[in-house]
This record gives C-alpha cells, structure tokens and sequence, in this order.
C-alpha cells in the first residue's frame, strides 16, 4: 500500500517535471504492443538522440480502441503528439480539415519520398499534399487449407475468377467440408468481400471515381450494385462457418489454423495471429497452407494484383519541432525498417526490404506488394467512421440474408451523401 | 433541465417524507420563511438565529457542493448535448453545420433505435414478470438464517458480484455453438446445439436469460432484508388466528414486503437505461443490430461512428424518455405506496 503511494506520488512528480522540458521533445503516439518493434524503434532514437543533442525522442502507447476514442480531444489539446499513427482515408481528412496536420510535401520531397512504395505515400495525401507518411502494410488475400481442399476435389492453384472461387465453395460443401471461415461479429471481416469485389469490378480510376466528390452516380453506381451482387451470389451459397456471426476475427484466425475450413480471406498478420490463436499454438504448418490473390471478375477492369491491404501510416502535427521530420528519415528510413522486416515484425513500406523477410508467404507478398501501383484500404477507413460502418453493417446484412444487395447500396450511398468530404 | 432539476428535489423531499412516515405518523414541517418576513424589524439577530437552528445551517453546508457537482456533471453536460445534437460535427474544432432537427428526424425514423427502446422495455418487462418473483420466492426460502441457507444465498449472490464484462464473457463462451461448453456437452451425445447469439430472434433472448441471472442476487438481498424487517409478532398473531403458511404469505408478509418490492422494480428500470457493458462483451449489439440497448446503440452509433452530433441527439432522447420514466413511477407507484 504504502510502496504504491510512494509510486504514485513519484510518477505525478515526474509528469510534471517532464511536462516542463528544456529541451526539443519529439512525442510519437503509437498503438504498436509487440515489445521487438518497440525495442528496434527505441534504438533509432536513441542514436538519432546521440548524434542530435538537445533533441529527445518520447514513445507514448495507446491500446487501439483507447487511442481511436481519444486522438480527437487529444490532437486538439495542447499535449497533442508530434507524430502520431493513421490508418488514412476519410479520418484522416476530417483531421487536416480540422487543421490539426502538418504539410509536409517539401520536408520529404526528393530522396526521403522516394525510398517508399508510392502506393504508400499515395495514401497519406489529401489534395495532393502530403501530411504523412506510410510504416507498413497488410494485404489481403485468400489463405487456404491444402488437406481440406483435396478433401473436397478443389486445386485451389487454378481459381483465378470469381465463378472458379464459388465452383470451389460448391465443390466444399457437396464435400462436407466448411468453405470459408469468417470473423462476422467484428463485420470488417464480411466487408472484404463486397470492397474487394469493387476493386476488381470498377478497377483504380472507376474506384476513384465513384467515391470523388464531383462523381455524379456517387457509391450508388452500377459497377458497385454489381459487386455487391456478386457478393450475394456467394453468400447464396451459405459458405461460412455455423455461427460465424458471433466468431470475432482473433477466435475466428485460431479456427482457421485449427484447420476446420478451407478458406480464410485475411491480412498477412493472419499468419502470427491465427497459429498463436489455434490450439496447439502452432496452427497449420507452412506445408499445410497455400494463398492466392482474391480472384478477378470477368469483364472487371480491376488486375488480380491490385492489392487490397491496411495501411499504417504516420501523420505529422502541426506546430510539431522542426526536427521531427529529420527523425523520420532515421526511424522510417530503410536501415531501421531492414530491422524491423528481418525480424518479420511487419511488412514495412520501404523499397528493398521484401528481400530481408524470411517467412517464404510473407516474402512472396512483400514483393507482390512493391510492384504494384495500387494498393486500396479499407472502406470503414476509405469512406471515414460513419459510411464505413454503414458499409459492414449492409455486408453483415447481405450475408444473413436480411436486405438485398439493391437495399445495401442504397443505403451506404445515403450516408455517404451525407457525410461525403 | 428544469424536469430533470424538479425530479431531484422532488425525489429528496419525498425521501425525507418516507423516513418520517416509517418512523411514524409525519408532523407537518414547518415552514420557515413566513415567519421571517412577518416578524422582520429586529432583523439580525432574527437572521443570526435562523442561521443556527432552522433548516438554514444544513442548507448552507449541504447545498453549495451538491449545486455544483449537479450543475457541473448533470446541467452543463445535458445542456451541451442539447446544443450539439443540432450540428454534423465529428468532434474536431467547434460544431459549425447546423442541421436542424435532421439528427432528430434521424433518430425517430431508425428501426435499430426503436428496437433498442424496446430491448430496454423487454428488460423491465422480464425482470418485473420473471426476475422479481423467482427472487421473492428464493427470498422467502432462504430467509431464515440458517446455516444452510447462507449457503445458498451465497451461491445466487456470487453472479451479482461479478463485473459485467467477465460476465458477458463467460456466457458467449456458454453459448458458443462450437467451443463452448453446452456445445462440448452436445457433441459428446451427437447433438449440434444452435449458436443462439447468431439468430436475431434468440440472442435477445439470450442476452434476457444473462440479465436475469445476473442481477436475481441483487433482488434477492433486497427482499431478504424487507423479510427480516416484517416483525415477527405480526406473524406469530396470525398463527395464532389460525392462518395457513401461503396465507401468512399472502396476506401478511408479502404486503409489508410492498416498499422493497417497488424499490427492486425501480432498481429494474435503472438498470435497464443503463444496460451496456454486459451487452458488448456478449453480442456487441449483434446480430444485425438486433440486440442494441439505448446505451449502446448510443455509443455504436454516435460515439464510435464520430456522429458526436447524432449521438448527442440520442442522448437527449435517452435522457427524456429516462425523465418520462422517472416521473411516472413516482406518480402512480410511489404515490401508492404514500397512500397505502
């Protein structure tokens, strides 16, 4: 008792003594838990503290719903973070609409910009200014079960249009075997399909257009009625698992990799998360798994490698020193982020990193990931927090039969009139 | 405002009344401040001894902090909403799009919203027909403090002590269809239980039976204790008169039992406006939205959605659908009682 006042009383005096600081402090607000990413981070800073006297670096934790419920009042307050993480899209353009970023297009401009994926950059500009920059990227594709494909007479290597994909959700059930597992209580699971549908249907620039503020149709188009239909014709077929719409992604990951269904459509965290989620902590072997982009759609405009992934990203504050974007080019700069990829932390967003990733899928993805010129996020962050959940409540919807595709799009376009930026 | 501020005062004035009813008959309190302004011309020390011994002192001690908690906690933050609830705002810089009533228009027109309203009335409805009799019935088996029956009341007490969100917990991993443990049970004899929480109609449902269970020891200490307050001797008399058992129940102990009973119901109502974090854990709100308190549909829908305007518009509702509530349960079930 008396050992925890003494803690208590020390920790307020230390808040305030670091509140008064005599020296430049650099606060970056992360969500990252996993200590290895943290370590490799600290290590950048603190060499970048070495070599840069007077400036001190300070690391500060949010656990991701906390961080999401505060970053409003916080960005706005005087302790607002110099740095802080973003997923981009619509929320981020509400944050530089609120005048809370800082434009950083000329501080990265040149070699800095360069070293990263342009598709990464490319998500953290709003009006063709950039406001951050990108960290690393989880794409989304099809993982699957060799042994239950087999199983069910389906080679999963020669799906490559969205009819071979439901021919193969047919043949699983005629097999007995559970086509495709889904986290559907936490709903952004279900909405892959339906966005991922969009991509290949409406391709980049048709995607760009339906969601551009001058687009006449808007999300009520008919290149999306038509992926959303699509993504009725597979729910037709009752391919998820029973009860899939009270499975979250994480219990959903370990059902997966306790190889109770063929198919898993999810980011290449799946990996980690789902053998550390399944049974015997070990999950399906590397033998025992394969993966394949999400299939194309015939007469689609979209490419089978245009990726559909979450990006993390950073965004700078205004008022932020002007030092932070100095430390940025040591912290994201591809001598710590080799680290970070070696270590298989994450996929960073660093040209020549791919070749440093030792697990053989995630190899294989990075690199798929450098060489594409499109990669498209999530609509719940695309289309910012409110139309993005309108979004996975209507893919909850479909899926469960309770409204038609027609009813879905509808809808998500009334609230995308609404709240359009 | 002003309702919420009379519901207050009303609700401490009645307090004071019910205290002095059940200490015996109420004297009428005198009042104060005619004799004030009548015999006024010596006015300070009149002043002075007022201060000292009339209602005065306690005012002055009591009143102030309370003004301000409620003034700051409950006045400003209603009000606030009250003003918010007719912008588009997202929470970043100052609300500036007006929208009118469109928030309102919004709200009233949401299925989701009305369903939560009636899951909320579902929960007053099961606990008043189902939750507050099987607790009066324990209530009456278990109120002799015996050794044994301290037992059980331990036993139905221990789900009241458990937090909400192990609770919901615990019970989405009983109802789960696949790995949960009524499902491993039915696996062993062939059996494929449903996943209730994945079907609209059942997960209400579901959530309904975790409510009753939960919150049954709750009831059940209250009425324990109205038990042990009905005097003995009552009791013994009506023996004496020959009355059966059930009739001892029915005519004796059950009506002196009435304040308890209505405080429980009144506890019901309470917590269903205020049901939330039982519900997340367990559905989350789930199947197609099927499940929503007020609260969580609340917070679903306008917190995490940054609809800080349309939240704030839900709330004003919440708040005067609560007010509505309130007010009637004094005037028909506590007026009752006074008259009783």
């Amino acid at each position: 008792m008396m050992k925890k006042r003494i803690v208590y009383w020390f920790t307020l005096v230390a808040a305030f003594t670091a509140a008064a600081p005599a020296q430049t402090v650099i606060k970056v607000l992360h969500i990252q838990s996993i200590q290895g990413t943290r370590d490799i981070w600290r290590s950048a800073a603190d060499e970048y503290e070495k070599s840069h006297p007077g400036v001190k670096v300070q690391f500060d934790f949010l656990e991701n719903e906390a961080f999401k419920a505060k970053l409003s009042t916080l960005l706005q307050s005087k302790d607002r973070p110099s740095v802080f993480h973003s997923w981009g899209g619509g929320v981020m353009k509400e944050q530089v609409q609120a005048g809370v970023c800082q434009d950083i297009t000329s501080a990265i401009a040149g070699e800095f910009k360069d070293s990263f994926y342009p598709a990464g950059v490319q998500n953290f500009i709003v009006d063709g200014k950039s406001y951050g920059l990108p960290n690393d990227v989880g794409p989304i594709v099809f993982w699957y079960n060799k042994e239950l494909c087999q199983k069910a007479g389906v080679d999963p290597t020669k799906i490559k249009e969205w009819a071979d994909f439901l021919g193969a959700v047919k043949k699983c059930k005629a097999a007995g075997v559970t086509p495709i597992a889904c986290g559907g209580a936490d709903k952004w699971p279900l909405h892959f399909y339906p966005a991922m549908l969009m991509m290949r249907v409406l391709g980049k620039s048709g995607l760009e257009e339906v969601v551009s503020k001058d687009s006449k149709t808007g999300l009520a188009d008919p290149g999306v009625l038509k992926a959303w239909k699509m993504y009725k014709d597979l729910c037709d077929l009752q391919p998820f698992q029973n009860g899939y719409q009270t499975v979250k992604f994480p219990e959903c990951s370990g059902y997966f990799h306790d190889g109770k269904a063929a198919f898993h459509l999810m980011g290449s965290w799946d990996l980690a998360e789902g053998r550390n989620a399944s049974a015997t902590k070990k999950g399906l072997s590397n033998e025992q798994l394969g993966w394949f982009f999400f299939p194309v759609v015939k007469d689609g405009k979209g490419k089978a490698n245009d990726i559909f992934a979450s990006v993390d990203g950073w965004l700078v504050t205004k008022d932020a020193p002007k030092e932070t974007v100095d430390f940025m080019k040591v912290w994201l700069g591809k001598d710590t982020q080799t680290k970070l990829a070696a270590a298989g932390l994450f996929i960073p967003m660093v040209k020549g990193t791919a070749e440093v990733i030792q697990d053989p899928f995630l190899h294989v993805i990075a690199q798929e990931t450098e060489k594409t010129d499109w990669i498209q996020i999530a609509m719940d962050q695309l289309l910012g927090p409110d139309t993005g959940r309108v979004f996975n409540d209507e893919a909850v919807a479909v899926a469960a039969g309770s409204t038609t595709p027609e009813q879905a799009v509808k809808a998500i376009q009334d609230s995308w009139s609404q709240n359009k930026m | 405002m002003d309702a919420h501020e009379c519901v207050a005062t009303c609700a401490r004035r009645d307090k004071v009344k019910d205290m002095k009813s059940q200490a015996g008959p109420a004297p009428s309190v005198p009042s104060q401040e005619p004799a004030l302004a009548q015999k006024a011309s010596p006015f300070w020390p009149k002043f002075g001894k007022a201060m000292r011994t009339g209602p005065w002192p306690t005012l002055a001690l009591f009143l102030p902090p309370a003004l301000l908690v409620f003034t700051l906690f409950v006045v400003l933050p209603v009000s606030q909403s009250a003003y918010y609830a007719f912008f588009n705002w997202n929470g970043y810089g100052a609300p500036h799009n007006w929208v009118g009533f469109s928030n309102f228009e919004r709200a009233f027109n949401d299925p989701i919203l009305r369903n939560s309203l009636f899951n909320n009335l579902l929960v007053v409805a099961v606990s008043a027909g189902i939750q507050i009799p099987i607790a009066l019935s324990l209530a009456l088996i278990v109120s002799d403090p015996r050794r044994s029956n301290l037992v059980f009341r331990a036993i139905f007490f221990i789900p009241y002590i458990l937090a909400e969100i192990v609770v919901g917990l615990i019970w989405k991993y009983l109802y789960d269809g696949e790995y949960g443990l009524v499902a491993t049970i039915g696996h062993w004899f062939g059996w494929h239980p449903p996943f209730v929480l994945a079907l609209p109609g059942w997960a209400m449902a579901a959530v309904l039976l975790v409510v009753v269970w939960k919150y049954i020891g709750f009831h059940l200490a209250l009425f324990i204790a109205g038990r042990q307050n009905v005097p003995n001797d009552v009791i013994e008399s009506a023996r004496i008169d020959g009355a059966n058992r059930w009739q001892v129940t029915r005519h004796i102990v059950l009506p002196m039992m009435k304040p308890v009973i209505l405080l429980s119901l009144f506890f019901s109502v309470l917590g269903s406006f205020q049901l939330f974090d039982l519900i997340i854990p367990l559905t989350g709100g789930g199947p197609l939205n099927s499940t929503h308190s007020m609260v969580s549909y609340l917070y679903t829908f306008g917190i995490q959605r940054m609809r800080l305007g349309y939240g704030s518009a839900v709330a004003l509702i919440l708040f005067v659908v609560c007010v509505v509530v309130m007010a009637c349960y004094k005037r028909f079930l506590l007026r009752e009682d006074r008259a009783a």
